[in-house]
């Protein structure tokens, strides 16, 4: 190790007072201070600050130090607890509640989806034959009178596009033309069609619809 | 007689925790006996383990243990560096309340008095700066706010003036001493305080600090010297 300098010494003289340096560094400082003044006087004022700090008096904690400690640290203890057991606890209630309400909403989905698909071609229907049957205009007394119940047999039968929404006449070849039944004439003042007539071909169901004869407008009563 | 070490043997909390367990208390049973503690801050780790590991697993008994055991030696670490009792027992309540919070996390690589002593600067030193913000933000004198002619109060910082060290001459040296301290940049009057207030030994610094015994070394001839000049400056002489 190479020779200490005076400013090494002056720097070391702290780890001195601490004996913590090597005892290389003992021996070499303890030779400069038997020569140096400088650095012996340096080492006596540093050994008298150091004595004035180390006489510093303890001071003793407020006896409620404790305690209020304590008080908090149980406080915190608690918020972590109610965090904990409003998360998992108690386990063996909210298990089978959540599974309650888990299987409820399956249960629920299912029967929703099950009742949509039944629904489905009934909504759907009515909207298209609506928009391609177009409803004959009424008729008149005259022609009232001259109907015969053969006459309605031999209605023209509902369109292909009507028919083939139900699957039983999905590939059936469309039924021979029916005669054609004189063109209603325009229509008369104060008569309107009744559309309460419909639902009885609902009822019975498009299917046989097709082969009902054509809706006939009813007159109206009063 | 001084007492350096915070471990007196009149400790209410570790008595009340021995009773606890003579009662009947549910944990393991754990022996506190004096004779487990030895001298210095390094003292008593194996109880301070069975404690801390029983705190660990929620048993606050065992915590209140622990804060009684350490809260004199923190309170007068906390009291050094911040230069104010009432500043020091909030900090050594912020300690204790941060350790519990974060016991799940202390592994025991370290000591618990080391671990808790980190916790405490560091509290210690976020209160400073409270209060250097503070103090900042108040320049002017509350009690008699002089108003210049633009009606701005004039800034009335703390004086410097003579009679102001002569009345520092007459305070005793204690006093004195703590004024010294609390002049020292933070880093060094937190290696001042650990060393020649508590007696911690240099590496036990470096793992407080978190800094190599090198430096440790350094901050602690920096700050003996600033304290030797400063005490010289405030007395006249050592």
């Amino acid at each position: 190790m190479s020779a200490m300098t005076h400013d090494d010494i002056r720097h070391k003289l702290s780890e001195y007072l601490d004996n913590a340096v090597t005892a290389e560094e003992m021996t070499a400082i303890g030779d400069h201070l038997a020569s140096c003044t400088d650095c012996s006087d340096a080492l006596d004022e540093l050994r008298k600050t150091l004595a004035h700090v180390q006489s510093l008096e303890e001071v003793e904690s407020p006896p409620w130090l404790t305690q209020k400690i304590m008080a908090r640290v149980r406080e915190e203890a608690e918020q972590k607890k109610s965090l904990f057991q409003r998360i998992f606890y108690p386990l063996a209630v909210k298990l089978p509640l959540q599974t309650v309400a888990v299987l409820f909403l399956v249960v629920t989905a299912y029967y929703v989806y099950q009742s949509m698909d039944r629904t489905m071609p009934y909504r759907e229907a009515p909207k298209e034959y609506m928009q391609q049957e177009p409803l004959p205009a009424p008729r008149t007394e005259e022609e009232i009178g001259a109907d015969k119940p053969a006459d309605r047999s031999s209605a023209p039968p509902q369109t292909p596009e009507y028919k083939s929404l139900d699957m039983k006449y999905a590939y059936e070849p469309p039924p021979p033309p029916a005669p054609a039944e004189e063109a209603p004439s325009a229509a008369a003042p104060g008569r309107v069609m009744k559309r309460e007539a419909e639902p009885e071909a609902r009822v019975e169901g498009y299917a046989a619809a097709a082969k009902a004869p054509a809706p006939v407008a009813e007159e109206e009563t009063h | 007689m001084k007492v350096r070490d915070g471990f007196s043997d009149a400790n209410p909390a570790r008595f009340r925790y021995n009773e606890f367990r003579m009662s009947g208390g549910t944990n393991k049973a754990i022996q506190l006996s004096n004779d487990q503690e030895g001298d210095g801050p390094v003292r008593s780790t194996d109880a301070d383990a069975q404690l801390v590991a029983a705190a660990q697993a929620g048993d606050l008994p065992a915590f209140e243990a622990l804060v009684g055991r350490h809260e004199k030696r923190i309170v007068n670490i906390a009291y050094r560096i911040t230069g104010d009792y009432d500043d020091a027992c909030e900090v050594a309540q912020d300690a204790f309340v941060s350790a519990f919070r974060n016991l799940k996390k202390f592994r025991g690589d370290a000591r618990f008095s080391t671990w808790l002593t980190s916790i405490v600067i560091n509290q210690a030193r976020n209160r400073l700066k409270q209060v250097r913000t503070r103090r900042s933000r108040e320049p002017v004198s509350l009690d008699d706010p002089i108003a210049t002619e633009d009606g701005a109060m004039m800034p009335d910082p703390p004086s410097s003036s003579p009679s102001a060290l002569e009345r520092m001459e007459q305070r005793d040296m204690q006093r004195a001493v703590q004024d010294c301290i609390s002049g020292l940049e933070a880093e060094f009057r937190e290696a001042l305080v650990l060393r020649d207030v508590q007696g911690y030994a240099y590496d036990e610094i470096g793992k407080v600090l978190k800094v190599r015994e090198g430096t440790v070394k350094s901050r602690l001839f920096r700050a003996r010297e600033a304290m030797k000049d400063c005490l010289k400056k405030l007395r006249g002489t050592l």
